[in-house]
């Protein structure tokens, strides 16, 4: 008797449970690649973590959906004619999540923090040309720089204001609980599970329309794109497998959204290799890769084929190159040319474990073998990887990408300036693309001679081939036709910054 | 023997064995296309059955899967048996010392082999590649390594229990060597329980080596393997799930011929159960 | 007895010990380093020295070891490197979501595996016995990451009952506080995970029951009962069930140590915030703090069920002796 008892109870249990399951608050749910480590942006740089603390705290500015920086918590700037100060006019009325007013003192704080070395900031180095940070007022402030520095103003809509009196209070525990200005307000974190976001219904650009947001991190990307088709999720940015894409277009269930992003996937030549640095070796190499094909076929068609470290959305992007044509009878002459027309050298090429690029990888050394050079792929976890090329020169050709190339400096300086670029991982050395690397970082960004400076270097760099470019890359997401407001962000990180304007209507 | 051919599982295990191995002898010639040749516009085209040029489709760069399969049955052969011969190697020896020397030595060496145990089998495969770098005698190795102690232990219940019979008794009276008596006497008559974890063994190698592969760790290419065609097809399961169909039931065909001519031979070998 | 359980409890110990040597060598030897991989790539080599030595990542590898072991003793894990909070705190918030897995998993091993086991003993031959043999051989023969997939694509998406991925209550506490909302909850997301899980577990078993099953039918206590001529249901499940599930015992403690492994492959693919996921991210982060404390609470975990599991084989069987 106990025993059906117990079982009409379970059944009862289950209806309601079923029933109950339909009407609850509105709870926006994100899926995601990968779980953020942290959500303070100060010592956490990453994507993971940026698109989630982007939607608690904000940036002085911001990037809109046409990569043009937009105002965010100042409301206008202006650089000095000499470029050495930039003032911020901060927007007024708007108050942190604890209660608090946003004030100077704020930014003060939080930029002091990032360029004292003991708080071992990873990405000091991209704002160490301020010098000092003056207070005029409590909405004024005055950035005062070492040197002219066009491209510093896109670090700042990098980094997001803390409130100084709560990161004190926290110290290194406010990247897990942090306090923002932002249309989302922190409320838990289970890792690898969720991360629960309230809305803030006193944020300055009008309160949020969902009452809940939810990071989902699902590492796998079959299960991730189950998970959204069956409606547990409701939009989700990247890892989708290139297979899958034609299906989705054509699903008039499912929106896919699609935009160039400021980033590229390449080769890079290991100049130290006694192959790689011989030019016409690299030529070939770039010769010997598909470019179309693997857009198309490998990649589903997300990314075009690439020839420039400066992504096409770019001013100082030149567009009167095109991609490397592919053609392995080229590549064979240039060997030739190069003393090897038989091939008969043997090269390493490394790759981290995402699918596409183990798939270009073999593609590479199928084609390489084709000319007789042989090829050992080496696929390896990512730690191992990337400590490869940090810390040693044992490589002759590696598979990368570069994202978020927000200007020319940074699609350029980090990558092929002798000793600009701190991590050499391809030793490159070029006298004159040093000079133009120096001066562009100078002369004001919208000039005339900045748009010289890039070019010349995209055509060196054109023909030296110290990466061989393969693909400029496109973000990709996806979400169900009730959501509204979404449209997908050429920028990774600030995907969700908006996330007030969206709402769901089912 | 005729034991053996009489017990249908073992029979069938050993018919399947004989394929898988025919085949990869045998392989590059019977390939119907290269199994290396590219061609990225030809990207997972679905199975055309006999008498089309891809008989399987092909695969995520356009390569004959039938071809593929055909080629990675040496990989994954290859894998079982340096796997199998590795840990078979280690765990006698060790089972061997610890049986018959006992005392101190005995003590040392299972503590050992508790250690290894007390490992989860993938967390050990997955510290050893990540130490030693991702290829396929790696992978091997770190699958080798998780087997030993079970051979170890089985091989040392073995020489305790025939440590003390009358025929090894009467050869140490004649004045064997220690070495003629392991050999000779007690790992002959080991033979049959160790042929049972063996053949099993080759099954659960190859099993290991795609779960490898699919955690990133597993074969490089251009290696050939059977798991690493399964864990890349993983990606393209419902629009093309032919690559990753056929490439597990090759996984499972082969593994299970080894669970089958290991279950009869045990069957065989352990007459209680007749 | 106890002298027994007081041999094995201390035999435990030096297992453990070379567990943290062996983990703590390994994934220091590893290349890559948790600093480079925190920093990205804006950092400076002199920035990520410094940091490496904050850390004490610059000191010889054994003085690192004695000083994590000495702490380790105090019961003190130390901090994670990448998310600034305690390593015990990390691995209790996580514990749970994998024990339930695996028990779960167990749960389901056992409960079709007997049964079925025993079925085919008695009507050994039939289509029965042939049908559950081969599907156990097969199920051995399927890597756990494919049964996962196919869980979710034949099964999760086709019904709503079953989500797609994560954890939204515990089963087991939902069980205790009798709160039945959890409890379906906890269910509906735990079922498939602990298959993809527990499939291997099944079919060995399912075997294991079998063979031992028809072991004890033909002993001669078993032909006694029967002629007297007791049922043969009687003669089953009062005589020979009991001493059929030994040798399936003694497998479960080995299966779980073997479960806690496949967790790694379960948990990646279903999105299950347990413990297994917790390691291997940290592996793949080099946080070393998380890693070495993660793998030990593995080993003793599966140390002290084997333990339990041969206590428990004393008392099932009273035959056997230790000495």
């Amino acid at each position: 008797m106990q025993k059906k008892l117990g079982l009409v109870v379970l059944l009862l249990a289950f209806i309601m449970i079923w029933s109950g399951s339909m009407a609850e608050a509105k709870t926006l749910v994100i899926g995601t690649t990968q779980e953020a480590m942290g959500l303070d942006g100060r010592v956490e740089p990453g994507v993971a973590e940026a698109e989630r603390s982007n939607t608690i705290m904000e940036a002085l500015a911001c990037f809109n959906h046409d990569m043009e920086l937009t105002p965010r918590l100042a409301t206008n700037w202006e650089h000095s004619d000499d470029g050495l100060q930039i003032t911020f006019y901060l927007r007024e009325g708007v108050t942190f999540h604890h209660g608090r007013e946003f004030v100077a003192q704020d930014v003060k704080y939080t930029y002091e923090w990032l360029l004292d070395p003991e708080n071992d900031a990873p990405n000091r180095s991209l704002y160490v040309d301020i010098e000092e940070i003056e207070i005029v007022n409590d909405h004024e402030v005055i950035f005062h720089l070492n040197q002219p520095n066009g491209f510093l103003i896109n670090n700042i809509a990098r980094m997001n204001i803390v409130p100084y009196d709560k990161a004190e209070e926290l110290g290194d525990q406010f990247g897990s609980q942090p306090v923002g200005t932002g249309p989302f307000m922190f409320d838990s974190w289970r890792r690898d599970d969720r991360l629960v976001l309230k809305a803030n219904p006193d944020y300055w650009g009008g309160a949020p329309k969902v009452d809940e947001l939810q990071f989902r991190p699902i590492p796998d990307d079959s299960a991730r794109l189950m998970a959204f088709e069956a409606g547990e999720i409701d939009m989700f940015q990247s890892g989708i497998d290139p297979q899958e894409i034609e299906r989705l277009e054509n699903d008039p269930n499912i929106i896919v959204g699609r935009t160039p992003g400021p980033g590229y996937e390449y080769v890079g030549f290991n100049q130290m290799s006694p192959y790689m640095n011989d030019y016409r070796i690299r030529q070939a190499v770039s010769h010997l890769i598909d470019r179309r094909g693997i857009v198309d076929h490998v990649l589903g068609g997300v990314g075009s084929p690439a020839y420039s470290p400066i992504p096409p959305m770019l001013p100082q992007h030149h567009d009167g190159l095109e991609p490397h044509a592919y053609d392995p009878e080229k590549a064979r002459e240039l060997l030739a040319e190069a003393g090897y027309p038989d091939g008969g050298f043997s090269l390493t090429l490394h790759a981290s474990e995402q699918a596409h690029r183990i798939e270009i990888a073999e593609i590479l050394a199928y084609e390489l073998g084709q000319l007789g050079v042989d090829v050992e792929v080496r696929i390896e976890e990512w730690g191992a990887f990337w400590d490869r090329i940090m810390h040693t020169t044992d490589y002759d050709m590696y598979i990368l990408s570069w994202h978020g190339q927000l200007d020319p400096d940074r699609a350029t300086h980090r990558q092929f300036h002798s000793d600009g670029g701190r991590y050499p991982y391809i030793y490159y050395d070029n006298a004159r693309v040093n000079m133009l690397l120096d001066e562009g970082r100078v002369v004001p960004a919208d000039s005339e001679r900045s748009l010289e400076l890039y070019r010349e270097v995209q055509e060196i760099l054109y023909r030296d081939v110290p990466y061989a470019f393969i693909f400029y890359i496109e973000e990709i997401a996806v979400s169900h036709p009730y959501i509204t407001g979404f449209e997908v962000h050429p920028y990774h990180p600030a995907s969700w910054e908006n996330a007030h304007l969206f709402d769901k209507t089912n | 023997m005729k034991r053996i051919l009489r017990n249908k599982q073992a029979v069938a295990g050993l018919v399947i064995i004989f394929i898988v191995s025919l085949t990869a002898i045998i392989a590059p010639y019977i390939v119907p296309n290269d199994p290396y040749t590219q061609n990225i516009y030809n990207r997972y085209e679905a199975p055309q059955g006999f008498g089309g040029e891809y008989i399987l489709g092909t695969d995520n760069l356009g390569r004959c899967v039938l071809s593929r399969i055909i080629m990675g049955t040496r990989a994954s052969l290859y894998v079982g048996v340096v796997a199998v011969s590795i840990s078979l190697v280690i765990g006698v020896i060790l089972g061997l010392l610890a049986g018959y020397v006992g005392g101190k030595i005995d003590e040392l060496i299972m503590r050992f082999m508790d250690l290894i145990l007390a490992f989860p089998a993938i967390l050990l495969a997955i510290f050893i590649v990540a130490v030693l770098g991702p290829s396929l005698f790696n992978a091997m190795l770190a699958i080798a390594i998780v087997r030993i102690p079970q051979l170890a232990r089985v091989t040392r219940s073995q020489v305790l229990a025939l440590k003390e019979e009358d025929f090894v008794l009467a050869a140490r009276s004649l004045g064997a060597s220690h070495v003629r008596i392991l050999v000779k006497h007690i790992l002959i008559n080991s033979f049959a329980p160790l042929l049972v974890i063996i053949s099993l063994g080759m099954g659960l190698a190859i099993v290991t080596e795609a779960a490898l592969s699919f955690l990133g760790l597993g074969t490089q290419p251009p290696t050939i393997s059977w798991g690493r065609m399964l864990a890349t097809a993983r990606a393209a399961l419902r629009t093309a799930p032919h690559v990753a169909t056929y490439a597990g039931i090759a996984i499972v065909f082969t593994t299970l011929g080894f669970n089958l001519l290991g279950d009869g031979l045990r069957d065989v070998f352990d007459p209680r159960l007749k | 007895m106890q002298k027994f359980i007081i041999r094995r409890f201390l035999n435990i110990i030096p297992t453990i010990l070379g567990v943290s040597l062996v983990v703590f060598f390994m994934i220091h030897l590893a290349p890559g380093d948790p600093v480079t991989l925190m920093v990205g790539e804006d950092a400076s080599l002199a920035d990520i020295e410094r940091i490496q030595a904050q850390y004490g990542f610059d000191q010889p590898l054994h003085i690192q070891y004695m000083r994590w072991f000495g702490n380790a003793i105090q019961g003190d894990f130390g901090m994670s490197i990448r998310q600034n909070r305690t390593v015990a705190g990390l691995i209790l918030e996580r514990a749970g979501a994998t024990i339930e897995l695996a028990f779960m998993a167990m749960f389901i091993a056992i409960l079709i595996s007997v049964p079925l086991g025993v079925l085919s003993a008695i009507r050994r031959g039939s289509w029965i016995d042939l049908l559950a043999m081969t599907a156990a051989l097969i199920s051995i023969s399927m890597p756990r990451f494919w049964v996962g997939l196919m869980l979710l694509i034949y099964i999760g998406l086709n019904f709503d009952f079953f989500p797609l991925f994560g954890r939204e209550a515990s089963l087991f506490v939902g069980i205790f506080s009798l709160n039945w909302q959890d409890v379906v909850l906890g269910f509906r997301h735990l079922i498939l995970p602990a298959l993809a899980l527990g499939t291997a577990a099944t079919a060995l078993q399912t075997r294991l029951m079998r063979s031992s099953m028809l072991e004890v039918l033909q002993q001669d206590y078993v032909r006694t009962a029967k002629a007297k001529g007791l049922s043969d249901r009687v003669v089953i499940f009062k005589h020979a069930l009991r001493n059929a599930m030994l040798p399936v015992v003694t497998i479960v403690g080995l299966q779980f140590g073997y479960l806690l492994g496949g967790a790694v492959v379960v948990e990646t693919v279903f999105s299950w915030p347990g413990m297994a996921r917790l390691i291997i991210n940290a592996v793949s982060q080099r946080d070393f703090p998380i890693v070495q404390a993660g793998t030990l609470l593995v080993a003793i975990t599966f140390a002290l069920i084997n333990l339990l599991v041969d206590i428990s084989y004393g008392f099932l069987n009273p035959k056997i002796r230790y000495d």
